[in-house]
């Protein structure tokens, strides 16, 4: 009997180490083919900046997010490289850790076959591929959401709710260590510290975590007997909840610009919205409500046991409190509830992984998994590949700009004659990447622009962007006063980006201007 | 519900170097372009089975790996990753196999080390990046180790793993030559065990070879050919110096210096701690394994060399890839050898620590190395690219056509939805020679309006290229290229004539020098006084471009001597011809064709120039006068095979006087042959031209005219007519002798009669 258990556990655990290696090959997959996104540049540029205080409260003034993000990729690009891969390898390793904690999830309160199925439709499911593979701080604060989650339902009905002290140490002959701490606690100290910690963190990542703590604070009133709720409470979320003041703070700080441009109040869930949803998308909405057929039938007939039923209704209540949050606050990212997403997941599966549970000849059970299993994730990453998942970025404008500055001919030595006007720092990244050093760049501000700036050198470069503007329709001060004093040189468009060479020895003609591409013309590259 | 299971501490570390091993193996799968050897099995598989069996045959490998891919590329579909997901499948299983083959014979911490070597590894991530056979040959190579060391040293073995060995060994038989020369090494190892006594069941043993060799035995005809051909069928390397397997060794350990240090040193230490043990502990078990996979891993390595320095150089990594699996295997158990005087949790951390160190470091060395960067396959797919570039850029699209030096242009052809004519055979264009079958075409297809022609850069595709630029004009041209040469394309517009500054391009080309030459020499002669002759139609663009004007329905093909009559017939029948240019490539057909020119009419000059595709010569004839038959020119004639009738004749005919031979000839050419050997030919006997039943009467005749002729010679080549003609006279005369001679365009059959002997009429009833 140990050995059968022992054996399916193995196929269990050889299973996992599939779907893991399957998740980071698709996230992986071409990770620095593509250009980063002006959304993955706006973080990355951070890193930049000198001095950690500098860098977060900058961080946090344009952004109105905390510091952990920032912080921790720069530190990952500066330990590894600050190019395209690694940037984003970041958050794929994030997103390959979000596959495993589902997988634990479900099978400590499930099924391992729940958690297998899961971490499957997590490995392979579109939005979480694309999220995974963005310079963004949804995967990272995904993952944090789920371990504060999963130490919050073992705290709360698993080995962790009985009272134990922390000791951790090291009992050798030669050297010998320990720390020992047992306060009145009405669960284990040492999770209850991974509790306060992945909780802090993931509220240092995003705010949105206060929801989480909000639907824990009800999951405690709700599931907890009388006796402990105060002290469960008190111990759970008192600590969290101070800790939390100092961003909090901000956050009320920020509520005048919040009402100011009238980011509160009711507002229908768009269709593009659902669209960011992941799961949604590419599955099947008929074996969604098979599954869901399945497990409300089990319900129904009490298969489920107390803590399962217990962890479907906290999935239930995080879920609606998100579906809340993106109606009613409009300044909610989709991509924040990752983790909702990654949750619900178990749900979907579960009645499928009940179905499985059905057929009994072990042999038969396995076969069909296996075909199940091979043949979604086949399906599934050809239809995301279809669907452009692995397609360069649409902002590959920046990448764009620094390439026609880098091959207008202009040696290298001879670069102090020409400069680099641009209206965004986010060119930054790619100019420096193609050698166009900072010394030759310069950064304006259109609102902060004098009339008649004279760059210095022969000829400049005004590069552009537009994040709402796709064609330049409307006026562009800066743009329009460069105009109207220097001859141009060469001009290129792009959805969203304009390169403009201006030569600051003549004056306006109207000789016809060249197209700056033609510069990336490779020699004998086109016919 | 809850799960309780925790696998051991290794599965965890094993399982994240197998994810380090997949995520290795998939980033840039893509990156480069499918090349020539990767897109033959799939050109392969857009063929109906009869098609791509004709491929596997033609192929200088083994089946096994064709038909595979003719199988499942249907299922993976024809894009580049589908193309090479297989080799990714196995590639991802060498890790696990390697870990299960150390784990099984020496220990966990071991297995994890050699995981460790082989997830990383320059050349398994390259190979399991790559559409060939080798990641798959691996596999299997592994399976037949871990089925054979069972076999050998297990304890208890059941009938699985001598099923796996069999199954492994076949396989490998069928995926690549280099299985062959490492089922020897088993052989040779199973032999010498035997020799040093061994406990070995001999019968078994042979038994199991046998039914590998036994099925694999339909293919050794097609082996054995491939293999005699190695030198023209293989990419030889250079012949193995010490630099140059020195060189060798380290591209199929290490990427770089370090990594070979490393290698090397592990090397010797697997060596020394093997006789280390030997001396301290005697032969045990694992020291026996350890002896056999030191083997293993040696002898597949000394066979190529050895075969390198005595027969043809083919000195490649990739022939014996199956050494770094050995090596990973044996590097593990001498890591672990290391760590025996640790306690266990030490000895574990410390091989978690040498799996980090070990993996970051190769990692970081692959990737500055440029694993991920080089360019050393084909851009096939760049040089398409740039035909559906132009194609999207021209909104207004003409009717345009593709052809191209190598078919495995059409894979991306064919993805790209480029349209081209895939029954068109000329489409093909690599040498100039063919040239006249693409012109050809667009004659009957006045629609197509543009022409791409794709080409690999090649001396025979340079040349190939001049005809072309003669004819047409060229609009563009654009390159893909690689580190290690170039893919060409080229835009053609069909219905323009090249302008000067193209034509003076081409024209300073030596063939065309040596038409233009020729040009000088006609000058303004009457086109009615003479005739050009060519081996090839690569020509006839330089004849328009240097106005040598030839006759609207002029054919003058003229590549072999069988043709040399319609030369001969044109002449007569064309008085006002008075010379004859011949304009011929070099090759041993037309050396014959030559002869027969020079034999007939007299040769004024020879020009002759080197070009890309072989030496091209400009020959002279004046049809009026004499040849001038010397020693060195009967020289040439007696090297033919065509003289070989000759020399039958002559010692045939021996001492007989003239007046008693007689002899017909159905060839005019033949004649010219028999002339020059000095066989008496009776020149003032028009009818000696015997080529059909209807003419016996003729012959009859004569015969009947010269009653002294005893024998009678009949020459000619073997048709039914002339079969016909010689069976005819066999009714009048008895038939003493007959004989054939082969020649290229087929046999020369002389039949002797004795014009003074009747005939034998075989009764049915004697059964003779």
């Amino acid at each position: 009997m140990q050995d059968s258990k022992t054996s399916a556990a193995n196929w269990h655990t050889y299973w996992l180490i599939v779907i893991l290696a399957l998740a980071a090959s698709v996230r992986f997959y071409a990770l620095g083919d593509n250009n980063l996104s002006a959304e993955g540049l706006f973080n990355a540029s951070f890193c930049n900046i000198e001095g950690w205080f500098a860098m977060t409260e900058q961080y946090t003034g344009e952004t109105g997010l905390p510091f952990l993000y920032p912080t921790l990729l720069c530190q990952f690009s500066e330990l590894t490289a600050a190019v395209d891969f690694f940037i984003r390898a970041f958050s794929v390793v994030m997103g390959v850790g979000v596959v495993f904690v589902v997988y634990l999830f479900g099978a400590r309160f499930f099924s391992s076959l729940t958690g297998l199925l899961a971490a499957l439709v997590m490995a392979v499911d579109y939005q979480s591929i694309l999220i995974d593979r963005s310079v963004t701080s949804y995967s990272l604060f995904a993952l944090l959401c789920l371990v504060h989650l999963y130490v919050y339902c073992s705290l709360l009905w698993d080995a962790a709710r009985k009272p134990a002290p922390l000791a951790i140490g090291a009992d050798h002959q030669v050297f010998q260590w320990q720390i020992r701490w047992a306060p009145n606690s009405p669960c284990h100290t040492g999770v209850l510290l991974i509790f306060w910690l992945s909780g802090l963190l993931a509220w240092y990542t995003n705010p949105t975590a206060l929801i989480v703590f909000a639907v824990e604070a009800i999951g405690i009133g709700l599931f907890v007997d009388k006796e402990n709720r105060k002290a469960m409470l008190g111990w759970l979320l008192l600590p969290i909840l101070v800790c939390t003041v100092p961003y909090l703070l901000t956050l009320i700080d920020r509520t005048g610009w919040v009402l100011k441009n009238n980011l509160l109040g009711f507002s229908p869930l768009s269709t593009a919205y659902f669209s960011k949803l992941p799961l949604l998308v590419s599955s099947s909405i008929v074996g969604l409500f098979v599954s869901l057929s399945v497990v409300s039938a089990l319900l129904f007939l009490r298969r489920y046991s107390a803590t399962s039923v217990r962890v479907v209704v906290l999935i239930a209540m995080l879920v609606i409190a998100s579906i809340f949050s993106l109606l009613f606050i409009k300044l909610m990212d989709p991509r924040s509830f990752l983790f909702c997403a990654a949750l619900f997941s178990l749900v979907i599966v579960e009645g499928f992984a009940r179905i499985f549970t059905v057929i009994k000849p072990k042999a038969l059970k396995k076969s069909i998994f296996t075909a199940s299993v091979l043949l979604f994730a086949i399906f599934q990453v050809q239809a995301n590949a279809a669907d452009g998942v692995y397609r360069r970025s649409i902002d590959m404008g920046f990448e764009w700009a620094a390439r026609i500055i880098a091959n207008d001919g202009v040696a290298e030595t001879d670069s102090n004659k020409r400069t680099v006007l641009m209206n965004s720092r986010l060119f930054q990244f790619y100019f420096d990447r193609y050698g166009i050093t900072q010394k030759n760049t310069v950064r304006l501000k259109e609102k902060d622009y004098v009339s008649g700036m004279s760059p210095a050198g022969t000829d400049f470069y005004y590069v552009e962007y537009a994040p709402n503007d796709t064609g330049f329709t409307a006026g562009y001060p800066v743009y329009e006063d460069f105009s109207r004093r220097y001859k141009k040189l060469c001009q290129a468009n792009k959805k969203r980006f304009r390169i403009t060479r201006f030569s600051v020895t003549s004056g306006p003609t109207t000789e016809p201007m060249a197209n700056c591409s033609d510069y990336l013309k490779e020699e004998g590259g086109v016919l | 519900m809850a799960n309780k299971y925790r696998g051991p501490w290794w599965i965890w570390v094993a399982a994240v170097l197998f994810i380090v091993a997949v995520v290795e193996r998939v980033y840039g799968i893509d990156r480069q372009s499918l090349w020539s050897d990767e897109l033959y099995a799939v050109i392969a598989s857009y063929k109906p089975f009869a098609g791509a069996w004709k491929m596997m045959v033609d192929d200088s490998h083994p089946p096994g790996y064709l038909s595979f891919m003719y199988a499942t590329l249907p299922i993976t579909g024809y894009s580049d990753f589908g193309v090479r997901l297989h080799a990714l499948i196995f590639g991802v299983l060498w890790m696990p196999l390697v870990f299960v083959l150390t784990r099984r014979w020496f220990s966990v911490q071991a297995a994890l080390i050699a995981s460790a070597v082989i997830a990383s590894a320059y050349n398994a991530v390259y190979y399991s990046q790559e559409a060939r056979a080798y990641s798959m040959l691996m596999v299997f190579n592994i399976l037949n180790i871990l089925c054979f060391l069972e076999i050998l040293f297990a304890e208890k073995y059941c009938k699985w793993h001598r099923l796996g060995f069999v199954i492994s060994a076949t396989a490998m038989l069928y995926l690549h030559y280099s299985g062959f020369v490492f089922l020897s090494a088993e052989m040779l190892l199973c032999g010498l065990m035997w020799l040093a006594r061994f406990r070995l069941n001999v019968k078994e043993w042979f038994v199991m070879f046998s039914v590998p060799l036994l099925l694999y035995s339909p293919w050794l005809g097609v082996m054995y050919t491939n293999l005699v051909d190695a030198p023209r069928n293989w990419a030889t390397s250079a012949v193995p110096t010490a630099q140059e397997s020195y060189n060798v060794l380290q591209r199929l350990l290490a990427p770089d210096d370090g990594h070979m240090k490393f290698h090397c040193g592990a090397l010797a230490a697997i060596a020394l701690c093997a006789v280390w043990q030997h001396w301290r502990q005697g032969l045990s078990q694992q020291l026996r394994i350890v002896y056999c996979l030191i083997f293993l891993m040696i002898v597949p390595v000394l066979a190529f060399y050895v075969e390198s320095l005595v027969a043809t150089p083919l000195f490649e990594k990739r022939y014996f890839l199956v050494s770094i699996m050995i090596e990973a295997v044996l590097v593990g158990w001498v890591g672990t050898r290391l760590f025996v005087m640790c306690s266990e949790t030490l000895a574990n951390f410390l091989t978690m620590a040498a799996v980090f160190i070990y993996t970051v470091w190769t990692i970081n060395t692959n990737v500055a190395f440029g694993l991920y960067r080089n360019l050393d396959k084909d851009p096939v797919r760049e040089a398409v690219a740039i035909i559906k570039n132009d194609l999207r850029a021209n909104t207004e699209q003409q009717p345009y056509s593709v052809i191209m030096t190598h078919d495995w242009f059409e894979h991306y052809l064919r993805q790209d939805s480029v349209e081209f004519d895939k029954d068109w055979p000329a489409r093909r264009y690599y040498v100039a020679q063919s040239f006249f079958g693409v012109s050809q075409y667009f004659e009957q297809h006045k629609d197509k309006e543009i022409l791409y022609y794709l080409a690999l850069r090649e001396p025979n595709a340079e040349a190939a290229l001049v005809p072309l630029k003669m004819k047409y004009r060229l609009l563009s041209q654009a390159s893909a290229s690689i580190e290690a040469g170039f893919l060409d394309v080229y835009k053609f517009a069909l219905h323009e004539k090249p302008d000067a500054e193209q034509l003076k391009s081409v024209g300073s080309n030596r063939t065309n020098d040596l038409v233009r030459s020729v040009a000088e020499d006609i000058g303004q002669k009457d086109p009615a006084t003479y005739h050009i002759l060519t081996t090839h139609n690569m020509i006839r663009p330089y004849l328009a471009y240097n106005n040598i004007v030839v006759p609207p329905d002029w054919d003058g093909s003229y590549v072999i001597n069988a043709q040399a009559d319609s030369v001969y017939r044109y002449v007569q029948q064309h008085p006002s011809v008075d010379t004859l240019y011949y304009f011929a490539l070099q090759e041993p057909n037309a050396e014959g064709a030559e002869l027969m020119l020079q034999m007939r009419y007299r040769l004024v000059s020879e020009t002759s120039v080197e070009t890309a595709v072989g030496k091209l010569s400009a020959l002279k004839y004046s049809v009026k006068e004499a040849p001038v038959v010397d020693e060195t020119m009967r020289q040439r004639a007696r090297a033919g095979q065509t003289y070989q009738a000759v020399t039958w004749l002559q010692q045939d005919i021996a001492q007989a006087p003239a007046e008693t031979v007689a002899i017909a000839v159905a060839d005019d050419w033949v004649e010219t042959y028999l002339k020059l050997g000095g066989i008496p030919i009776d020149e003032a006997w028009t009818g000696r031209r015997y080529t059909a039943e209807s003419e016996k009467s003729r012959v009859l005749d004569y015969l009947q005219q010269h009653p002294m002729v005893e024998a009678f010679y009949y020459v000619a080549m073997r048709q039914s007519a002339t079969e016909q003609a010689a069976a005819a006279l066999q009714k009048a005369y008895a038939l003493k002798a007959q004989t054939a001679i082969t020649v290229p365009v087929g046999e020369i059959v002389i039949y002797k009669f004795s014009t003074k002997e009747k005939p034998v009429v075989e009764s049915a009833a004697s059964g003779t």
